[in-house]
């Protein structure tokens, strides 16, 4: 019969896990940070280097700069020392992390990952690893153990669904900050995550929008929204004794689809009246220095606080973002707090106390305006979201850091006709990462972030398929600055929102001329199912 | 290699007690020295690895929220999987360490075609759950022969472990389910090659060894019929350190002691200490709050920011051109 | 089982062996589609395309379930020749379980597809280019800022 001469596949060899070696292929790391971003923040060991090259040109010294840097961590984190002490290796995991599913590749199994540096670990700081070595799974700490860490740390989004299934609540991205942080030692950073800290830093964003600028697009966008709705909103910049300060991700104001939510936001602070301002200063929600270290995050957050306290508002209203949120909830406080010179904040239209933000002063924008909603004080028209068949993406850490997940459902389904949820255990606190998070999300990388994405665009497959879906709605700026491209290879004909966007493209302003476009500038058309549904939509 | 050197120290743990007791000696070492110095180990340190991990601040509130948050009053939150107060954190370690609420997630039975399946992880769940439930019954049944007079409730426990009375002395359910679920975890290990991939000698060794305790207990008390009174009387004896090493204890005995000492010596070097890990976990134990009640860092220090009057300075024409207001007019 | 299924069972375990070792099991046997999605689209896709490659070999079916998988494939660690060999293997799974199909036609057949599964691979490697260009017109869009940015 017919030979196997055309059997060019080989059963890769069975692999040990204890092997560092990596091989650094195009578009699946990367590129390593510039000289100039590392010094500007003031890091170790700034230079030119290429992962892909033999010498990373560490510091002499490297190996004790990481072990001391272990050392310090474990005494100063808990959760650190605990979860390097106490898995058990069940494998709940392993089938969790979107990138072993899209890669296949067995080190993306989160406790492989974790393994990495728990196996340096128990060899340099436990009594058994010190003594039997590599019996009591150590692993000898070298060169190629620090690439190979470069490589998997940053080949994990932080997203925590493998801390979901875990029965001991290892959180993998806690293990990958922390590993982060130990590469940032020694000068192993990533220009996509270095660059926007250090921009942030000195202009006040990611991408170094200086202030005369961030007007230009705040008025810029004021003109679009005059053209779609003739109604002309104030842009307030930097502005003392406002009620309100409002801080979004810079990407809202350079970037579409995130555009379109600005445009959201701004008719909605008009329709109500809010007394808020906008900074220059504080021109950036998001913050790359969670994604590098616990000290990044806490000198790019300050500017938050120290804004408000200077423009002396009330209380802080946040926009849509994701990594930005697990930092507002979880950790700025705690840094850069306490809050004392803000108050508990309270909606100026329906009185409503947000009582669980009553400390750090900071609300969702989710938050405040379903609060609008259930007072009914909002006028809405949902049929002008009628050509929008919509999905709602849960973005990884408002829903596993934060526990967001109604908020912006209840807005969605006000604001749209049809709305259909994606499978249950894709979405809300099983909800799959979009492949791009923690600072991931660069174009040398899309090879790792399209398999990384392919788990949820699977699912945004099958409602599509299912139900004619051709929206996936989000609120993380992440998302959407790197869902359009994973829809555009795995689901063509998907695109994607901010919740808000929806919400202004409902919105009836007093005033408006009539509306004949959505916010897009696109016509405003009644649905056509593009494929026929088999089963019928019930909105 | 891992699987391979954890069976050979397990096989070496069982030759010794056997050869000794065969050859006629070394009863005092194994039978009082050795479970002297493994149960002060396991004690000690115990102790040195909670204290260690309590030493450890837990500098920011972490916890992984699995439910609707607590926000506004119309909007139902997920009180154990995403609590906001005290009493919620602790109903969700409750269902963590008592039902392993996290493994259950994993949980999915659905149709494929005319065919119910269930996942491996709804074994593991099940696997896990019954193992360590029927583990502790034993354990606590096990205190029988610690204390005189035997507490009623122990009494009780063990009629109702071996509720179905088969044979004579009746059969523990326990230790049919603990030997099923340990033999289930082990091959499951064996089985599915992601696990093998990243299976330790500790993994092995540790189940091993459960295996060897479950193993001798149950010849023991179904196959060569120990002397229960000599037993107790060993066990008082060192309970309440007057050891006595009483005639009759026969072969096996020794070996189930070894292996059961083995393992409380090793317990705190290894991942079983994932028992006293499981209540500090922050990802688990702490209410999700941090909005509403401000979280201390011990060691929170200040760092470099670039302040508002920095900015201001850097990029005051900028400013003055786009008539954003300053806080600082300068006169030049 | 049918010789079909046989068929398709080999297959399938033929193209996943091109995994690492480790991953094998798991994605032959977890049939979530939401949890085991590589698995899935494979399972779902190989199977369209045995039918249509013993039967009448219709375009407008195998086109899709050849872009499903060469999709997925296009961005995993293969080289192209790893990415769509695949295909080859049906001739001698088919030959091994049902002698009695007319070998030249069935590889004729395969040939066929092997040739489209290229061209697809081909268009999967050019739509990443493109989209990689659409990702960074997005991500400065908003003219002002294009206009001012590092003034």
């Amino acid at each position: 019969m017919t030979d196997d001469r055309h059997q060019i596949e080989q059963k890769p060899p069975r692999s040990d896990w204890r092997d560092p070696a990596v091989e650094f292929r195009k578009g699946t790391y990367c590129h390593s940070a510039g000289a100039k971003y590392v010094e500007a923040l003031g890091l170790p060991n700034p230079r030119d280097w290429n992962p892909a090259d033999a010498d990373w040109k560490l510091p002499p010294d490297w190996k004790q700069i990481i072990l001391d840097g272990m050392a310090e961590r474990l005494e100063k984190y808990r959760s650190f020392k605990l979860f390097m002490d106490v898995c058990v290796r069940c494998g709940a995991c392993a089938d969790k992390c979107h990138y072993y599913l899209g890669s296949s590749d067995p080190k993306n199994m989160p406790m492989v990952r974790a393994e990495l540096i728990r196996s340096v670990y128990r060899r340099y700081f436990t009594p058994a690893g010190r003594v039997f070595g590599s019996l009591a799974g150590g692993r000898e700490l070298t060169e190629e153990v620090i690439k190979e860490w470069f490589y998997y740390f940053y080949q994990c989004s932080e997203c925590r669904r493998c801390s979901v299934f875990c029965p001991f609540g290892i959180d993998t991205a806690e293990i990958t900050m922390i590993g982060r942080e130990l590469l940032n030692l020694i000068g192993c950073n990533i220009n996509w995550v270095t660059k926007p800290a250090a921009d942030c830093f000195r202009v006040g964003n990611h991408l170094g929008i200086q202030p005369h600028a961030f007007k230009d697009s705040l008025e810029f966008a004021a003109d679009e929204l005059e053209e779609v709705t003739g109604i002309k909103v104030d842009i307030p910049i930097n502005r003392k004794g406002a009620e309100v300060l409002f801080v979004m991700p810079s990407a809202d104001y350079f970037a579409t689809p995130h555009y379109y939510t600005l445009l959201g936001y701004m008719s909605l602070f008009h329709e109500i009246g809010l007394d808020f301002t906008y900074s220059a200063y504080a021109s950036e929600g998001g913050n790359f220095g969670l994604f590098s270290s616990h000290e990044m995050m806490k000198r790019l957050n300050a500017k938050i606080y120290d804004e408000a306290r200077r423009l002396g508002v009330k209380w802080i209203l946040g926009g849509e973002c994701g990594h930005m949120w697990r930092v507002l909830h979880q950790y700025m406080e705690t840094m850069n707090g306490p809050a004392d010179f803000l108050e508990a904040p309270v909606s100026p239209v329906t009185g409503t106390r947000f009582d669980h933000a009553r400390s750090t002063s900071m609300v969702h924008i989710c938050e405040f305006t379903a609060d609008l909603l259930y007072h009914d004080k909002l006028k809405l028209d949902p049929k002008r979201n009628d050509k929008w068949v919509v999905t709602y993406h849960d973005s990884c850490n408002p829903a596993r850091g934060m526990g967001l997940l109604e908020e912006p459902r209840y807005v969605l389904k006000r604001a749209c006709n049809q709305f259909h949820e994606m499978p249950e255990n894709t979405i809300r606190e099983q909800t799959f990462c979009c492949g791009s998070g923690s600072g991931l999300g660069t174009d040398e990388n899309l090879e790792m972030r399209l398999r990384g994405g392919f788990p949820r665009a699977n699912a945004v497959r099958h409602v599509r398929e299912k139900q004619g879906v051709n929206l996936l709605a989000c609120i993380c700026a992440i998302d959407k600055a790197t869902m359009p491209t994973l829809m555009d290879y795995w689901v063509p004909g998907v695109e994607v929102a901010g919740v808000h966007e929806l919400l202004g493209n409902a919105l009836v302003m007093t005033g408006e001329k009539e509306r004949t476009t959505n916010l897009r500038g696109e016509p405003l058309q009644p649905a056509v199912p593009e494929t026929p549904p088999e089963e019928v939509p019930h909105g | 290699m891992d699987l391979l050197s954890s069976f050979l120290i397990m096989a070496a743990l069982v030759a010794v007690p056997l050869l000794a007791g065969v050859a006629g000696g070394g009863q005092g070492v194994l039978l009082v020295g050795i479970p002297y110095a493994a149960f002060a180990i396991f004690i000690v340190g115990l102790c040195w690895r909670v204290v260690g991990w309590a030493r450890s601040p837990v500098p920011f509130r972490i916890p992984t929220t699995c439910g609707q948050q607590k926000s506004l009053p119309w909007i139902k939150s997920a009180t154990l999987d995403n609590p906001s107060t005290g009493t919620g954190a602790v109903g969700r370690m409750a269902l963590e360490v008592l039902l392993f609420r996290s493994l259950f997630r994993n949980n999915r039975a659905e149709m494929y075609g005319q065919r119910y399946v269930f996942g491996d992880s709804k074994w593991l769940w099940l696997g896990a759950l019954a193992f360590h439930w029927s583990l502790l019954v034993i354990v606590l049944r096990h205190l029988r022969l610690f204390v005189q007079p035997v507490p009623a409730c122990v009494l009780a426990l063990g009629k109702v472990d071996s509720f179905f009375q088969i044979g004579a002395p009746a059969l523990y359910l326990s230790n049919v389910i603990v030997l099923c679920a340990l033999m289930y975890l082990m091959l499951r290990r064996l089985w599915d090659l992601r696990l093998r991939y990243i299976c330790q000698f500790s993994d092995y060794f540790a189940l091993f060894l459960l295996l060897g305790i479950a193993l001798s207990g149950v010849l023991m008390r179904y196959g060569t019929r120990v002397d229960v009174v000599a037993v107790k009387q060993l066990a008082i004896g060192l309970a309440t350190f007057q050891p006595v090493i009483p005639a009759g204890l026969g072969l096996v005995f020794p070996v189930h002691v070894l292996l059961v000492s083995t393992l409380a010596a090793y317990f705190p070097f290894s991942k079983l200490m994932h028992m006293g890990g499981v209540f500090l976990s922050p990802t688990r134990n702490l209410a999700n709050n941090s909005r509403m009640k401000r979280h201390v860092n011990p060691w929170n220090y200040p760092v470099k920011t670039h302040t508002y009057a920095e900015w201001e300075e850097e990029f005051r024409d900028k400013l003055t051109m786009a008539g954003i207001p300053l806080d600082e007019a300068k006169n030049d | 089982m049918s010789t079909e299924d046989a068929i398709l069972e080999r297959w399938f375990a033929r193209t996943v062996e091109a995994y690492p070792g480790e991953t094998v099991l798991f994605l032959t046997t977890e049939r979530d589609q939401f949890r085991n999605p590589v698995g899935h689209i494979l399972r779902e896709n190989l199977e369209v395309l045995l039918r249509e490659l013993l039967g009448g070999m219709e375009l407008s079916r195998t086109k899709p379930a050849l872009e499903a998988i060469i999709r997925v494939r296009a961005v995993q660690d293969f080289t192209a020749t790893q990415a769509v060999g695949f295909i080859f293997m049906l001739r001698s799974v088919v030959g091994e379980f049902a002698p009695e199909h007319d070998v030249l036609s069935i590889g004729q057949k395969v040939d066929q597809l092997a040739l489209m599964a290229f061209d697809e691979y081909v268009r999967c490697r050019e739509k990443l280019y493109e989209i990689r260009l659409n990702e960074s017109r997005r991500a400065l869009s908003v003219p002002a800022a294009m206009a001012r940015v590092g003034s």
